[in-house]
């Protein structure tokens, strides 16, 4: 049962309803299903044929689209070339290559941003909504290969222009919650968290409002984290989950989140409940094949037992974890887990097995980037190892190694009170 | 997607959802049907072309039919006399003023946020006095006004940006 009546909920989802109701409406699983079954009835049974018209528009688009994968690649061979005649669809096109691209290369995605820019100055004949889209995608995009090549200020001013742009396109709210969105993540990793939050809001509403839940979910996700950075845990468990509440089948973001969610249950003290969680999060890593997720998980849960003084039930977890960062060569990780190993041995009194697993900690640092001021640690270890100041010793030089990863100039000191 | 099978789904697209949009236009904004059908089959327009994944085309659609049907107003409420049952709203100035303010207010609260939003719908879609937005906000007058001035400023300053 709905607690507003239907004009309340039209005004709602045409998003012109006051900010009570907006609140309530978001959050509330009641009003989303009147709202839904209120639609169904006005759609009714029914159908309706485009008429002949709108048919030409839409056989002009497709003509276009069948022709602007041929025109990208002869494009993407010569970017430097003019391109006359261009299409919207050439433009989309160029677009979607754009956002794989960020990934593999941010220059090559900002200079194909200016190319497009370009183009999509050139059309003639397309409707100003489009326009206003293609427009604002290119300077999201943008934004995005900037941010990516730490160039944040420009990144912002880019996200200016797209939003301008986005006010222009067929549903200006909804692409300005991407705009919204991605200032969100700018300032989040400026750690400037109020103006991240504020930016959120905005973008979380207009997702709800249209039921895209998907990119509901991605901005509760950075929510979390925001809210872990600022060590309100329990707010960050809200957060993340209401994501896992929400996210349905999408295995790969519960995962994420599972994982997330452990964390803040390990701050909150809640060890048992975040062990769970990570099972969880391990079996999801195992059914989509993601075996590098799946060992930092496993890796997690043994750091669980190993605090928890469970160290019979680590080891099997920390071989398996070390295996699989083997595999996939991050020596780093291996080498660390690999020491976590040795640690957990030492505590069973297996001082040969702690030996072997400290040795393989070596190995893997040398084939890794922190090679040389961690193997002098490691040398360091391997000879405390027999005497009765192993275990401190070995705590210490792993918090060594972690502290590497982050600081590559950390120099190894002997621990104090040693000669 | 291939494009034919995109074509495809588009059309079943239309045919399910075209007379839902209509149904907005004409029954939320007033628009009459067959301006109302043209302003649907633009939106179509629009999501064949848009780069967008788009999770809930309906609401996405309702979306675009309802910034079509602000617009639209906000373009003849300029120059065309309103709907006859619109003489039945009090008008501080003129009904043309009135439908014009409504209309541009209704397209600005996506522009302005939390109580901004708030103050200005209660000022101009819903015609309270300042005291009225007071009481409804729990607010003092003073505050009230100073909401729905810096929230004018705001829209105004992204209307000119």
């Amino acid at each position: 049962m709905s607690h507003y009546d239907e004009s309340m909920l039209l005004d709602y989802v045409a998003g012109f309803a006051p900010q009570d109701v907006t609140v309530h409406v978001t959050r509330c699983s009641d009003c989303a299903r009147s709202i839904d079954e209120m639609l169904a009835s006005m759609e009714g049974d029914a159908t309706a044929t485009p008429p002949e018209s709108l048919r030409h528009a839409v056989d002009e688009i497709t003509a276009q689209e069948k022709s602007a994968a041929g025109e990208l690649s002869t494009l993407l061979a010569d970017p430097s070339r003019t391109v006359t005649n261009a299409s919207a669809a050439l433009c989309r096109a160029l677009l979607r290559h754009i956002e794989e691209e960020l990934d593999r290369s941010p220059q090559s995605a900002f200079d194909l941003t200016l190319k497009c820019e370009q183009l999509v100055g050139s059309l003639e004949g397309v409707s100003s909504p489009v326009l206003a889209e293609l427009n604002g995608d290119v300077f999201r995009f943008r934004s995005h290969a900037l941010r990516m090549l730490s160039r944040q200020k420009e990144a912002l001013d880019a996200l200016d222009v797209a939003a301008k742009h986005y006010s222009g396109s067929a549903v200006p709210d909804f692409y300005l919650a991407h705009v919204d969105f991605s200032r969100a993540g700018i300032h989040a990793s400026q750690e400037r968290f109020d103006l991240a939050s504020e930016e959120l809001n905005a973008a979380e509403e207009v997702y709800a409002r249209y039921g895209d839940r998907r990119r509901l979910n991605r901005a509760l996700v950075v929510r979390g984290a925001i809210q872990f950075r600022q060590k309100d845990f329990q707010a960050a468990k809200g957060s993340w989950r209401r994501v896992l509440s929400n996210c349905g089948d999408d295995a790969d973001t519960a995962m994420r989140v599972l994982h997330n969610l452990a964390q803040a249950l390990i701050e909150t003290g809640e060890v048992e409940e975040a062990a769970i969680q990570l099972y969880a999060a391990v079996r999801l890593c195992d059914e989509l094949g993601k075996t590098a997720e799946a060992a930092k998980m496993r890796w997690g849960i043994a750091k669980l037992y190993l605090r928890t003084g469970s160290h019979r039930d680590a080891l099997p977890l920390l071989l398996a974890s070390e295996s699989a960062f083997r595999t996939d060569r991050r020596f780093e990780e291996a080498g660390l887990t690999a020491l976590d190993a040795a640690q957990a041995y030492l505590s069973l009194q297996q001082r040969s097995e702690a030996r072997d697993a400290v040795r393989r900690a070596l190995d893997f640092f040398l084939g890794s980037s922190l090679e040389k001021r961690a193997v002098e640690a490691m040398r360091y270890l391997t000879e405390a190892l027999d005497s009765p100041q192993a275990q401190p010793v070995l705590q210490y030089v792993r918090a060594y190694v972690e502290e590497l990863r982050v600081d590559p100039r950390a120099l190894f000191m002997p621990p104090r009170g040693d000669t | 997607m291939a494009t034919e099978e995109r074509t495809a789904r588009w059309e079943a697209d239309y045919g399910k959802h075209f007379p839902l949009l209509v149904g907005i236009a004409m029954k939320k904004f007033r628009v009459p049907p067959e301006d109302a059908e043209l302003l649907a089959q633009d939106v179509f327009l629009s999501y064949l072309q848009s780069t967008a994944t788009i999770e809930d085309l309906r609401r996405w659609l309702i979306g675009a039919i309802c910034n079509s049907s602000r617009k639209y107003w906000l373009n003849r409420g300029r120059r065309e006399d309103l709907p006859e049952d619109y003489s039945k709203e009090s008008a501080p100035t003129s009904a043309v003023d009135e439908m014009h303010n409504r209309v541009a207010a209704r397209q600005a609260l996506s522009q302005v946020g939390g109580k901004y939003r708030e103050a200005i719908y209660l000022r101009y879609l819903e015609g309270c006095t300042i005291p009225e937005i007071a009481a409804r906000l729990r607010t003092t007058p003073g505050y009230a006004e100073k909401l729905v001035r810096v929230g004018l400023e705001r829209i105004r300053s992204k209307g000119e940006s």
